[in-house]
């Protein structure tokens, strides 16, 4: 009986190892011819507005664009619908940029040209600059984390009216200036400068909204952009809202959705991202990417801390402080240099000289 | 059903102890059956009209089944009834360590109870109920379930006239467990059908039959329907609204004998469809592809009221004639119609898919296929050989847009485009029937095609050519085979090859806002690896005289002998600056298996 069981047990054994698995394997991938990819934004911002150009790599490409497939030798024009000719001049890395004069005009239409070397010709679709809606106020929030890995942060909040007699999409924009610091550089006896610098911060966060569900009605409470807390002082904020055409909304939430596949089961079906651009001998052949055309508005603002003391905050954002003696605005990317002032006053950023200022209460619970 | 298996296709979903024939309808499909343009199989239930009653059970250490069927009281009240469960869960939560997750459980049961009220009359009742659960990953668990019921009513109203009746309710669910912390939910999505069926066979003489009746489904779908499942979740409750719809149609059919050479068959069908209330149902602006955007205005209809309305005649004809005794040729053509769809996910790491009727935006779909084939035996019917090909189009099929989000979707429209596909293939069949060693092999060569329709060109897929649908599988070739050893044993030895689903690879990488965007822009284009495998059993039997009631059967079987992980699915994940791809198989070695039958 006993060597029965251990038998039935063995072949239990074996019968259930067969299970389901999921292991990495090599597939065999179909070669596609490089494909034109546009990136370009005209807007009621005052210039250069650019565009951008490349070429799709096969499926082993990396995080950055490889150099050949930069395209630098296109010829590259915008159009608008009273016959004006924008041209665009290459300035590096395949971006073409406009003169600093040049600013989108709400109600107008614009396309994009593109020639390239090989005599091909791409056009956008008409994208028509749609009117501005302005932000009724905004929200900002402090919201901590106690992590090692990840700062505590200032979240921004919008809230509009939607013009109930027009049919708008909106995009909102946010990128911040926030402190950082290091060990700084010595200056003598007893004497330290070059500790604190300001950092440029944007989570690119894709924020959207099409006002079919709400036509008319207020958004509120609508989240945009973080700016991180790692050291204490003075944010400096730029929250912008801009109104894109419905073309242009919808290829961002097809953007969105398929570059946030997962593998699960719940992913949206994996697809090509059709934009607005196309051969001009062949409109059913689509370059990828979009050229959009928008209004945006700007809100400056400076954003104070409150109801917490510098000692209690370099405490808790320890880890985020680079404890070197080198200047900051060497230790971190994206930053604004500032000749050796006191080391605890960094003046705000030249564009944030008349901004409004903003006291939110700093508080870990 | 709306299931046809057991663990995504290892088991019957009906079990074989139950069965007493099923008959195939490739072409030459009778006009009392409709609603779909795929084929038919017909499945009988065994009758429990037997002198006594019988048993059978069968043991293994991965399921058990239990079938009695026999007369209650003898030639007036006969049941079948049978129960199978399969507990690899059980076992397996025995085991420590990977085995501790359960993974797959199943069980079905088949119940049939008929009273002969007397010679010319007879009524029957079946019921059927199935449940599966089957679990990919750690996070994702499925349920499948199944229940019906069918009520049959036949009687001699005359010597040459008959009546059938039927009714029948079937009801089929999949849920989509989610297990990942925060976000504990079950997906579930539900199909129920009502029958009702009333024929007439009229036996004007050997050589003359002729059949007419009326046929009436009524269906009601729930397309998705999402609750949270703990108290922690942050899974809000949503659902998709229900949909109803029905199809009324009246056929007519005969059969002739012209010759004892010379048979015809020719059918007619007209079948009405009404997608019903209630229901709001969304406009779009004209003129431009349907997207959520471009909603205009909706219309809220009440319950039964008539939303959309389709029909039309389904003509059926088979034409057999026999060249001499034992060369015969076949042909056929059928027009169906079909008035719901099984949409399908098929790219994800396992499939999803509901069912969809026909309604304002999207037509009912019909489909015409002729079929022809050439028939022989040899031997006195010792060897059966068969070649025989068809052709098939298909319209207002559909297929899901690029990028589409199918589930949970209100707006489901938006996400589906028109289509239509054509089909042909060649199979070939040699049987063997007697003889110490028999089987079948069979080869298959088909190939089936979709071409998407749309006006917009940011729709078009493929670039509006015909490209390879989610089933077309060019090979398929099976050798089935067994040995009768003597003295009760008997070796079988099965062997499959099937080509592998298309499937959607992407083929390019760009850069747009900063982040890397894998690009997909052929679908169907690619192709999973081929399927094959081998099975081998070992049988044998204690029976040694046709009227030895006890006998037990032992079968030692491997599934899978050479232990080929046959791709289930395969998925990519990108992974900052590398995208990997994965294959999901869901039998990876070989499985032995050990079963005691026993009859009594």
């Amino acid at each position: 009986m006993k060597i029965l069981r251990r038998y039935i047990s063995f072949l239990l054994l074996i019968a259930l190892s067969g299970t389901s698995c999921i292991k990495e394997v090599k597939v065999p991938l179909r070669f596609v011819p490089g494909r034109l990819v546009v990136e370009g934004i005209i807007s009621t911002d005052p210039g250069p507005h650019s565009i951008r150009l490349s070429m799709s790599g096969d499926i082993g490409s990396g995080l950055q664009v490889p150099e050949e497939n930069l395209v630098k030798d296109a010829q590259v024009l915008i159009r608008d619908d009273q016959g004006k000719v924008i041209n665009l001049t290459h300035t590096g890395s395949g971006i073409y940029q406009t003169d600093s004069s040049v600013l989108g005009e709400v109600g107008r239409t614009y396309t994009a040209d593109i020639t390239l070397t090989d005599g091909k010709k791409y056009v956008s679709k008409p994208e028509k600059i749609a009117p501005i809606v302005p932000i009724d106020s905004f929200q900002i929030r402090f919201l901590p984390d106690f992590s090692p890995t990840y700062p505590s942060y200032l979240r921004t909040y919008i809230y509009t009216s939607d013009p109930p007699d027009q049919e708008n999409y909106y995009k909102w924009e946010f990128y911040s200036y926030t402190r950082r610091r290091t060990l700084g550089v010595g200056c003598g006896f007893g004497c330290v400068m070059l500790e604190y610098c300001l950092q440029r911060i944007s989570d690119n966060e894709l924020q959207i909204l099409a006002d079919g569900p709400i036509n008319g009605n207020d958004i509120v409470n609508q989240g945009i952009g973080n700016s991180y807390i790692f050291s204490y002082g003075s944010h400096f904020f730029d929250i912008a809202q801009a109104s894109i055409t419905r073309e242009a909304y919808q290829y961002l939430q097809l953007y969105k959705e398929q570059s946030s596949r997962t593998g699960s089961v719940l992913d949206p079906l994996p697809a090509s991202i059709r934009g607005n651009i196309v051969s001009a001998d062949n409109p059913e052949e689509f370059a990828l990417g979009f050229f959009s055309a928008r209004s945006i508005i700007h809100k400056k603002v400076i954003v104070i801390p409150h109801g917490i003391t510098q000692y209690l905050l370099d405490i808790s954002a320890d880890a985020f402080f680079l404890k070197k003696s080198i200047p900051c605005y060497d230790a971190y990317p994206n930053t604004l240099y500032y000749d050796p002032p006191p080391a605890d006053q960094v003046p705000p950023p030249p564009a944030w000289n008349n901004a409004d200022t903003v006291r939110v209460y700093w508080n870990y619970p | 059903m709306f299931n046809t298996s057991h663990l995504l296709g290892f088991y019957t979903s009906v079990s074989p102890d139950a069965v007493q024939d099923a008959t195939l309808y490739k072409g030459g499909m009778p006009s009392e059956y409709g609603g779909r343009i795929s084929s038919l199989l017909n499945m009988r239930i065994k009758s429990g009209f037997s002198e006594k009653i019988k048993f059978a059970t069968g043991i293994s250490p991965v399921s058990v089944r239990l079938m009695a069927n026999g007369p209650i009281i003898k030639d007036k009240l006969v049941f079948t009834a049978g129960v199978r469960v399969a507990y690899p869960n059980f076992i397996l939560n025995q085991f420590p360590g990977t085995f501790g997750n359960s993974r797959a459980f199943f069980y079905d049961g088949i119940g049939k109870l008929e009273y002969q009220f007397n010679a010319k009359n007879r009524i029957g009742i079946t019921g059927y109920t199935s449940y599966d659960k089957f679990k990919f990953d750690t996070e994702t668990e499925y349920e499948w379930r199944t229940d019906l019921v069918s009520l049959n009513y036949s009687s001699d109203l005359s010597e040459k006239l008959s009546l059938k009746v039927n009714a029948n309710y079937s009801r089929y669910g999949s849920h989509i467990n989610s297990l990942l912390t925060k976000y504990e939910s079950k997906l579930v999505s539900t199909i129920e059908q009502r029958q009702a069926k009333a024929t007439f066979q009229y036996k004007v003489n050997n050589k003359q039959r002729w059949e007419a009746g009326v046929d009436y489904i009524h269906y009601t779908i729930s397309p998705g329907t999402r609750n949270p499942s703990s108290d922690s979740s942050n899974i809000l409750p949503f659902s998709v609204e229900k949909e109803q719809g029905r199809e009324l149609a009246a056929f007519i059919n005969a059969e002739f004998d012209f010759t004892d050479k010379i048979s015809l068959q020719a059918g007619l069908r007209y079948t009405n469809y009404n997608y019903l209330g209630e229901k709001k149902v969304y406009s779009y602006e004209e003129g431009g592809p349907l997207t959520r955007e471009t909603i205009t205005d909706s219309t809220v209809y009440g319950k039964n009221d008539n939303i959309q309305q389709y029909g039309g005649f389904e003509p059926r004809i088979t034409l057999k004639i026999g060249i001499t005794e034992t060369f015969s040729f076949k042909a056929s053509y059928n027009r169906g119609q079909q008035f719901l769809q099984l949409i399908t996910n098929t790219t994800a790491i396992s499939p999803v898919d509901f069912w969809k009727l026909s309604d304002s935006h999207l037509k009912s779909q019909y489909g015409d296929q002729f079929a022809a084939g050439l028939f022989k035996n040899f031997n006195a019917g010792k060897y059966e050989v068969s070649l025989e090909g068809y052709y098939k189009k298909a319209k207002n099929l559909l297929q899901y847009k690029d990028g589409a989000n199918l589930l949970l979707n209100p707006y489901i429209e938006t996400a589906l485009l028109n289509s239509q596909s054509k089909g042909y293939g060649v199979e070939f069949s040699l049987i063997k029937n007697t003889g110490v060693v028999t089987g079948q092999l069979n080869y298959t060569y088909s190939r089936t095609k979709v071409q998407v329709l749309t006006a917009f060109a940011n729709e078009k897929v493929n670039d509006g050519n015909y490209y390879p649908a989610d089933t077309d599988r060019p090979h398929n070739f099976s050798i089935t085979s067994r040995f009768r050893l003597g003295k009760g044993w008997s070796f079988n030895a099965n062997f499959v090859y099937v080509s592998g689903r298309p499937a959607t690879y992407p083929d390019g990488t760009y850069s747009y806002n900063g982040t890397i965007i894998t690009d997909y822009s052929k679908r169907n284009m690619d192709r999973l690896p081929a399927n094959h495998r081998l099975d081998i059993g070992l049988s044998y039997v204690t029976k040694r005289s046709p009227d030895q009631k006890r006998y037990s059967m032992w079968n030692i079987s491997v599934y899978n002998v050479y232990g080929y992980d046959n791709a289930y699915s395969i998925y990519f994940i990108r992974y900052h600056d590398r995208l990997q791809s994965y294959q999901l198989s869901v039998i990876d070695s070989a499985i032995p298996s050990i079963t005691w039958n026993y009859y009594f």
